[in-house]
């Protein structure tokens, strides 16, 4: 064999491998391993959520058949015996069975409920002030709670005085705050006179000082009803009536009843040291009436 | 504060040569693989008898080439460092080879594909089977020569070595070649 056709032998031989063709891909792999490393964090978390995503659905399988079996031992346990016969009595009876069950377990949450509010307000009572006051210190000078607002110096501010007539009196007025709770009276006959019956002392300066004989209650005319109800919220219990003459916030009165001097705070702070007590609560007093008159 | 301010003008150009560099070696694999990927490849596969792993070289190359544009820095210097780079990666994978086929046990035969196909018709070749009974250096310098068609020069610098060894090698090469292809016949 001469020089020349061994090389021509070996060319030919060689260029056999020009039937090999390589991947499409090869840029692209070359491209991916010049591309800068990923951060390992993003690594870990791809990696997590590769793992999550095989395990998910094994894990809900399993939770779908936990379910299951124990919805089914539950119906069994307490379930409607289908062996029962008779009658459609007998069948609604069988039914009683898993109604009190169900009964029992909406009581049991209701309660568990109700026991973890309570206990969360009794952990973190400030958040449950907030809650009630609508994010403000609702407290008012005797711890009361006072949703109409605060006063500065804890007296309450609730109701309102509404006056009519010419008879219409508020009661624990003070000169320098509303400490009185708000009371809406009406003078003449056949209107309304309501009176709060949330009562907050005030022990401000200069605070209930009426003239002796101004703390009994007025006179209302007859058919004068005084409720316990509050008119009203957030208003000053300034009203236009004269100083010193207040009318009794407390219990209903009924028509023809004599009114008596309530025992609510400011009637008693303004009573003087030797004046006669009330002889009667007027809660009794007042029911009494109420069931002599009724 | 002059200093400083010299200080941030001398690093931002050299991250605008860094960029610049990484945009021209981008572009500069993107040629050469356009051009010469094929060859460096069925190259490889001469020399490593298998085409993945021939790929997997020829991909280290390119990848190595990329790292080594700044001094490359040319595209004919980078097409000799590419060759280098696949003799010299193949001669590594065929050591290796060795010491994997000493040690591992026998794989299962697997069904052949395309690729196996092809090189299974160059294996054919009684030449390429006689290429293989020759050593390392001497069957590469045959390679070069004659099928990637190099000069002694070139194949020098792709097997760093000397023209002069060039010469051997391949002299060597055929008259073993000659030998075994004689006695097979």
């Amino acid at each position: 064999m001469s020089t020349i056709n061994e090389r021509e032998a070996l060319r030919r031989a060689f260029h056999l491998a020009d039937g090999i063709e390589p991947g499409a891909d090869g840029l692209q792999r070359i491209q991916a391993r010049l591309r800068p490393p990923r951060p390992l964090a993003l690594a870990w978390a791809e990696a997590s959520w590769t793992y999550l995503r095989m395990r998910i659905p094994d894990e809900l399988q399993r939770l779908w058949e936990w379910l299951l079996s124990v919805t089914g031992r539950a119906w069994e346990r307490f379930g409607p015996k289908s062996g029962t016969t008779g009658g459609v009595a007998s069948r609604t009876i069988g039914w009683l069975r898993p109604a009190a069950v169900l009964g029992v377990t909406i009581f049991v949450v209701a309660l568990g409920t109700y026991v973890a509010i309570d206990a969360q307000q009794a952990i973190n009572p400030s958040a449950s002030n907030s809650i009630h006051s609508g994010g403000s210190a609702g407290v008012s000078g005797g711890g009361q709670r006072n949703p109409g607002g605060t006063n500065s110096q804890g007296h309450s501010a609730l109701g309102s005085t509404g006056t009519s007539g010419g008879t219409g009196k508020s009661t624990c007025r003070s000169s320098g705050t509303s400490g009185a709770a708000g009371s809406s009276s009406s003078g003449p006959a056949g209107q309304t006179q309501s009176s709060s019956p949330s009562v907050s002392p005030s022990d401000g300066p200069g605070g209930l000082s009426p003239s002796p004989g101004a703390n009994s209650s007025s006179s209302p005319s007859p058919g004068a009803t005084t409720t316990g109800s509050a008119t009203g919220a957030g208003i000053p219990a300034v009203g236009s009536s004269s100083p010193g003459v207040a009318t009794l916030p407390g219990p209903r009165v009924m028509a023809g009843s004599v009114p008596t001097p309530s025992p609510s705070p400011c009637t008693r702070r303004t009573r003087r040291p030797g004046s006669p007590a009330p002889n009667a609560s007027p809660a009794v007093f007042s029911y009494g009436r109420l069931n002599d008159g009724g | 504060m002059t200093e400083t301010l010299v200080a941030d003008v001398a690093l931002g150009s050299v991250s605008a040569d860094l960029d610049a560099d990484r945009a021209a070696a981008d572009t500069a694999v993107t040629e050469l693989y356009s051009t010469h990927y094929r060859s460096l490849v069925r190259l490889a596969a001469l020399l490593v008898r298998d085409i993945g792993t021939a790929e997997e070289v020829v991909q280290d190359s390119f990848v190595a080439m990329h790292g080594a544009w700044r001094r490359l820095r040319d595209s004919e210097k980078a097409l000799s460092y590419l060759r280098q780079s696949v003799v010299n990666r193949s001669r590594s994978v065929l050591r290796h080879r060795v010491v994997v086929d000493r040690n591992a046990p026998k794989p299962a035969p697997d069904e052949p594909s395309a690729e196996h196909g092809a090189i299974a018709l160059v294996e054919r070749s009684a030449v390429i089977e006689a290429l293989r009974t020759l050593p390392p250096r001497q069957r590469e310098a045959l390679v070069l020569r004659f099928y990637a068609d190099l000069s002694e020069a070139q194949i020098a610098d792709a097997m760093a070595i000397s023209r002069g060894a060039v010469k051997s090698h391949t002299a060597r090469a055929m008259q073993a070649l000659r030998t075994v292809l004689e006695r097979d016949a």
